[in-house]
């Protein structure tokens, strides 16, 4: 079941994630949308032209907005737009974390203001020897400018030490929904 | 390429390009196994969307791919003359993104469908050398009936155009 109008104030957050971003997966969205473009499909391709690897398609991220407002109407209403300006590249193996905020009901549309971000997992490290690295790590994805940013942080990971991590936009936009009376 | 270069040719798109329709159209016939290929791609169960073929509609997503694919077909397509030599809008597409993309979702999309999309051009400017360029793309169905448009924005850096 859908969401009625009266579940929707301004203000409001709502939230998805999606943990899955494989190379198998980014070659399936190529292969099913048509775009084959090797810069998303072959690391080689991806390389020569500067790019440390392949990047996922900034269409198929815009994708999972789209989904997450399909779970808000489902059969009480429809999506009428979306918008998504594409800000950061996204990574197989980044997890990607959508955020819809509710910025005003004009009778009964909902628009949202949209954010999607992309978490890159760096490395893990304990009293000081590291223990894990990831690919971001290894190819160099991580920039002085996302440094210099703030954008890249750490947690404790219980057990195994702390994870080094970014966290950056890669879509910003808006979107709004119909909801039946 | 030379800096005095690249900032004429920019001065010609962008005086030159805006509101230009492209030629040409670009027809996609809607088949069951790709609009349910692009919607398992998302993880997606609804039956709406990946149900049997008589009951689904399109994912709104799948418009990714008949834009992308009309916007591929139609760009190269585009003819200017410079200073009496014919040329492309894009010279070196390895240095354009797809910077962003707007739709309307406005009729839903089913197999069997014929869609038929067109290309025009918004506005274009410049900045710091990178050249940005708005592509209206209109796509209708075999009714005539308009079911999606959408609005991207390609960036290409100096030396792409």
């Amino acid at each position: 079941m859908g969401k009625t109008l009266s579940d929707f104030k301004e203000g409001d957050k709502l939230f998805s994630e999606f943990d899955g971003l494989t190379r198998e997966l980014i070659i399936q969205y190529a292969n099913a949308s048509g775009e084959t473009n090797p810069i998303h499909t072959r690391d080689d391709v991806a390389e020569k032209m500067g790019l440390k690897g392949v990047v996922a398609h900034g269409l198929f991220s815009l994708g999972f907005i789209v989904k997450l407002l399909d779970e808000l109407v489902k059969d009480t209403g429809k999506i009428l737009k979306t918008f998504g300006e594409m800000r950061g590249k996204v990574r197989p193996g980044d997890k990607l974390i959508t955020e819809l905020t509710v910025k005003s009901l004009e009778g009964n549309i909902v628009n949202f203001d949209v954010l999607q971000k992309t978490i890159t997992k760096i490395k893990i490290e304990k009293d000081g020897n590291l223990i894990e690295s990831f690919e971001a790590e290894e190819k160099g994805w991580i920039s002085e400018k996302d440094v210099s940013l703030n954008l890249v942080k750490s947690r404790e990971i219980e057990g195994k030490g702390i994870l080094s991590y970014r966290e950056r936009p890669c879509i910003i936009g808006s979107a709004s929904i119909q909801l039946n009376l | 390429m030379e800096q005095a270069q690249i900032e004429k040719n920019a001065k010609f798109l962008v005086e030159n390009l805006p509101g230009t329709k492209i030629k040409g159209s670009v027809r996609f016939r809607v088949k069951y196994k790709d609009l349910v290929n692009v919607a398992k791609c998302y993880g997606i169960t609804d039956p709406k969307y990946v149900g049997s073929e008589d009951e689904i509609v399109a994912f709104p997503a799948f418009a990714n791919a008949f834009t992308v694919k009309t916007l591929y077909s139609l760009i190269p397509a585009i003819k200017l003359e410079q200073d009496g030599i014919m040329r492309m809008v894009f010279t070196n597409p390895g240095k354009t993104l797809h910077a962003s993309q707007e739709y309307e979702f406005i009729k839903d999309i089913r197999p069997g469908d014929k869609l038929t999309s067109t290309a025009s051009i918004g506005k274009v400017w410049e900045k710091n050398l990178r050249l940005f360029i708005e592509f209206f793309v209109e796509t209708k169905n075999q009714d005539g009936d308009i079911a999606i448009r959408g609005t991207a924005i390609y960036t290409t850096a100096p030396g792409g155009y």
